[in-house]
C-alpha cells in the first residue's frame, strides 16, 4: 500500500469470502490549517510537500485553484509548460508507486 | 554485481535455511510472504557475497527508517543518491562500511508483526548488531490526539500481551523506544531536522522536530548527538555520503565527521547556495531577473540563496544534474530552520535584497561595461589589433574611442612591473627571442604605423610576410581584401579556394584558403626554422606566420 493508509482485512481463501476489512489513515498534518492566512501563491510550494511522490500534482492542483479563485488564465506557453511538467511527474511518481511502494 | 548479489540470499534461502532462522520457525507466515526476513537476507548476502575480509569490528548494522509526519520524500531522494547509492550501502560494496540492513517500511520484506518484531529486538538489545535511526517527518505532540488514534503511526502491537486487541504505535513512540540504545540518530529532511511544515504556522498536531524531542542532552550509544541532514526534500547523496561516513566512524574507520552547531554536516552546508550559483556572476553584475525563464540572477523574483546553507547548486539534485536555481527556480530556504514561515512569501523579494541588490547594481553599473572592454579586447590575438581575419567580423562593430582610451590604461597597468615591460632592450631582446610581441606603442602611433611597424617586426624575425584576406561586405559581395599587413594584390591573386585533400593548406579553419607571400629568402630565426627537418605537422602551431617555412606554396601571389 503506497501512501499512509492502513489497511487490515480477514479474509477466507478457501470459500473466496472476506470477513472484515478496515482501513485508516495512519497520517494526519492538518495542511488544511497549514495553509491558512498565507500568500495565496505560497499554497503550490506548501501544498506539494503533502506528498514526496507525487508533490508535482498537488502543486498543479493549487495553482489550477488560484486561478478558479482569481478568474485568471495562464499564458498558451505557461500551460504547454505546465503540462509537460505534470507528465513528467506522472512518469516519476508511476514508476515509483508500482516498484517500490505497492510491491509485495 | 548489485542485481547478483541480491539475488544470491533469495535463491540460497530455498535449500540452505540460515542457523537460527526465525522466519522459518514463526508459525505466522501471512507477514512474511518472501520467508525470509530483511536480518537473514542480510546474513545471507554477507555470507555469500565474496567479502571475506571486511575491515572494522562490525559485519552489517541495522537501519531502523522511521517515518513520522512525513511526505515520503526523503525516502526517495535517498533513493536517487548516486554517490553512494542505496545500493551500494545495502550490499556493502564499500570498503570499510558494513552491510546495511534496512527497515524500511516500503522495502521490507516482512509486513505486520514480523515487520516490527525486529524493532522489539533492537529495544531488547536482543538485535545481535548495533542499529541506526533514520527519522523521516516531524513528530507531533501524540497527547493531543483524539480518542488515542495517533497522528502517525506505524505498525501496531497488542494492547497488552497476549491480547487479542491492538492499538497502533505512534512513530514517536518507536524513536523513544528505539533512541536509547541507538549507535547514531539520523534526521533526515526538514521535517525531521528543524520542523519544516508540518511545524509552520497553523501547526495543529504540535509538531517539532527531532532534536526538539529527544532533547538538548541526548547522546547515542556511541556518544553523538542527534545528526541532521536537512533540506525539502534533502540531496539524496547528502544523505547516503552523511551515513557512509558516519559509518565509517562507527566501524572504526574513518574519524569523526565535522558537524557544526546545528548537526548538519559541515562540509556539505557550510557554504551558501548562493557561492555556487551559476547565476552568481548576473548578481555580482548587478543583472536580475524580472520574469522567469531567463538566465539572470532571481533574486527580484524571492531567491534567499545568499543566506542559505545548501549545496544543491554544487551538487545537483540527482546525479550531479539540475537542482533549484540550476532549474530556474528561487531558493525558498527549504533546508533552513527557519523554513517555511521565515521566508514566505515566497515569491516576493528578501528584504535583505534591497540593500545587496541595490549594491550590486550600483558597482554593476559601471564594472560591468568595463569589462566587456577588456574581454572584448582579450577576444583580439596578438597579431589581429583591430582587423579580424574572420567573415563574420564584418558584422561586428569597431572599437569606441573610449574602447580605445580604457585598452590604453588597461595595458599599462597590465604589463606594469612585468618583465616585458622592464626596459626597452629587454623588452627588444625577448622579442628577438621570439617569445613575446612587442609592446604596442601608444595607441594614437600604433594605429597610424601599425602596418609599417608589423612589417618591420616580420622583417626583423625573419618570418614570412602575412597576408590577410577577409570576406568583407556582405554575403553578395566577392570583394576580398588585404588585410593589416600586405600590399593590396590584383583580386585574382586572392581568388577562393577550398583546400583540396592532401594539398598543404595555409588554414583550415575557414571555407577561404589563406596564403601567404614570402617576400624574400629566410633569414635569421625562420631559415634555422626552414632547415630544420620535420615531420607530420607542416604548421606551426600558434606561430604569427601560420604557415611553415619551407613547405612550398603551390601558387606563391606576386608582389612582395
Ligand atoms: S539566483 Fe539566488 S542563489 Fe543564485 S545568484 Fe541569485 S540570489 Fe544567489
Ligand atoms: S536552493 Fe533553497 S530551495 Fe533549493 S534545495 Fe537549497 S535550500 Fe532548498
Amino acid at each position: 500500500m503506497g501512501g499512509s493508509l492502513a489497511f487490515h482485512a480477514v479474509v477466507d481463501l478457501k470459500a473466496g469470502k472476506v470477513h472484515e476489512a478496515n482501513s485508516v489513515a495512519s497520517l494526519f498534518r492538518g495542511y488544511e490549517v497549514i495553509l491558512k492566512g498565507r500568500d495565496p501563491r505560497d499554497a503550490m510550494f506548501i501544498s506539494s510537500r503533502v506528498c514526496g511522490v507525487c508533490g508535482g500534482v498537488h502543486s498543479v492542483t493549487s495553482s489550477l485553484a488560484i486561478e478558479m479563485a482569481f478568474g485568471i488564465a495562464p499564458p498558451p506557453m505557461g500551460l504547454a509548460l505546465r503540462n509537460i511538467q505534470l507528465a513528467l511527474d506522472f512518469m516519476l511518481d508511476n514508476p515509483l508507486h508500482l516498484y517500490i511502494l505497492a510491491r509485495a | 554485481m548489485p542485481d547478483q548479489m541480491l539475488t544470491v540470499p533469495m535463491m540460497a534461502r530455498l535449500d540452505r535455511p540460515i542457523e537460527g532462522e526465525t522466519s522459518r520457525t514463526m508459525p505466522d507466515q501471512m507477514g512474511n510472504v518472501a520467508g525470509a526476513t530483511m536480518d537473514e537476507l542480510a546474513d545471507r548476502l554477507i555470507e555469500t557475497g565474496g567479502r571475506a575480509f571486511m575491515p572494522g569490528p562490525l559485519k552489517k548494522i541495522v537501519v531502523f527508517w522511521l517515518s513520522g509526519m512525513s511526505c515520503d520524500g526523503c525516502s526517495i531522494s535517498a533513493l536517487g543518491a548516486t554517490e553512494p547509492s542505496v545500493e551500494e550501502l545495502l550490499t556493502g560494496a564499500l570498503p570499510g562500511i558494513p552491510t546495511v540492513v534496512l527497515h524500511h517500511y516500503a522495502t521490507a520484506m516482512e509486513s505486520g508483526d514480523h515487520f516490527t518484531r525486529s524493532f522489539e529486538l533492537a529495544e531488547r538489545g536482543d538485535l545481535g548488531a548495533p542499529y541506526v535511526i533514520v527519522y523521516e517527518g516531524s513528530i507531533p505532540d501524540e497527547n493531543l490526539t483524539v480518542e488515542g488514534e495517533p497522528w502517525s503511526a506505524e505498525g501496531s502491537l497488542p494492547l497488552w500481551v497476549g491480547s487479542e486487541e491492538r492499538r497502533r504505535v505512534p512513530t514517536a513512540e518507536w524513536v523513544a523506544r528505539l533512541a536509547p540504545r541507538a549507535a547514531a540518530v539520523i534526521a533526515i529532511g526538514t521535517c525531521a531536522t528543524w520542523g519544516g511544515i508540518p511545524a509552520s504556522y497553523g501547526n495543529p498536531t504540535a509538531s517539532m522536530s527531532l532534536m526538539d524531542f529527544l532533547g538538548k542532552d541526548y547522546r547515542s550509544a556511541f556518544g553523538l548527538p542527534v545528526i541532521n541532514v536537512p533540506g525539502c526534500a534533502p540531496l539524496g547523496d547528502n544523505f547516503t555520503e552523511t551515513v557512509a561516513v558516519t559509518l565509517l566512524f562507527l566501524n572504526k574507520q574513518g574519524p569523526l565527521p565535522e558537524f557544526d552547531e546545528l548537526g548538519r554536516p559541515a562540509w556539505l552546508f557550510a557554504d551558501t547556495v548562493h557561492r555556487h550559483c551559476p547565476r552568481a556572476g548576473y548578481y555580482e553584475e548587478g543583472t536580475f531577473a524580472q520574469e522567469f525563464g531567463g538566465k539572470e540572477c532571481l533574486v527580484e523574483l524571492g531567491c534567499w540563496g545568499p543566506v542559505v546553507n545548501c549545496n544543491i547548486t554544487e551538487r545537483g539534485a540527482v546525479g550531479h544534474m539540475g537542482g533549484c536555481m540550476v532549474a530556474g527556480g528561487s531558493c525558498i530556504g527549504c533546508t533552513m530552520p527557519g523554513f517555511p514561515d521565515k521566508f514566505s512569501p515566497f515569491y516576493k523579494r528578501p528584504p535583505g535584497a534591497e540593500v545587496s541588490a541595490f549594491t550590486s547594481r550600483l558597482t554593476g553599473s559601471f564594472i560591468k561595461p568595463l569589462r566587456r572592454i577588456s574581454q572584448r579586447e582579450r577576444n583580439r590575438t596578438n597579431l589581429w589589433r583591430d582587423k579580424i581575419p574572420s567573415g563574420w567580423a564584418a558584422e561586428l562593430g569597431g572599437p569606441t574611442l573610449t574602447h580605445r582610451v580604457m585598452e590604453y590604461f588597461y595595458e599599462k597597468v597590465q604589463y606594469a612591473a612585468s618583465e616585458a615591460s622592464r626596459s626597452p632592450e629587454a623588452r627588444r631582446r625577448s622579442t628577438a627571442a621570439g617569445t613575446s610581441l612587442p609592446p604596442r606603442p601608444p595607441t594614437a602611433r600604433r594605429t597610424r604605423t601599425c602596418r609599417t611597424r608589423r612589417a618591420a617586426v616580420a622583417r626583423e624575425r625573419g618570418l614570412p610576410r602575412r597576408r590577410e584576406l577577409a570576406l568583407g561586405g556582405g554575403a553578395s559581395s566577392a570583394r576580398l581584401r588585404t588585410g593589416a599587413l600586405g600590399n593590396v594584390l590584383p583580386e585574382s591573386a586572392h581568388r577562393v579556394r577550398f583546400p583540396r585533400p592532401g594539398a598543404p593548406q595555409g588554414r583550415i579553419g575557414g571555407r577561404v584558403q589563406l596564403r601567404h607571400a614570402r617576400a624574400r629568402p629566410l633569414a635569421g630565426r625562420g631559415a634555422a626554422q626552414a632547415q630544420r627537418p620535420r615531420q607530420g605537422d607542416e604548421r606551426r602551431p600558434g606561430h604569427p606566420g601560420g604557415r611553415v617555412a619551407g613547405v612550398p606554396c603551390r601558387r606563391r601571389p606576386q608582389g612582395r
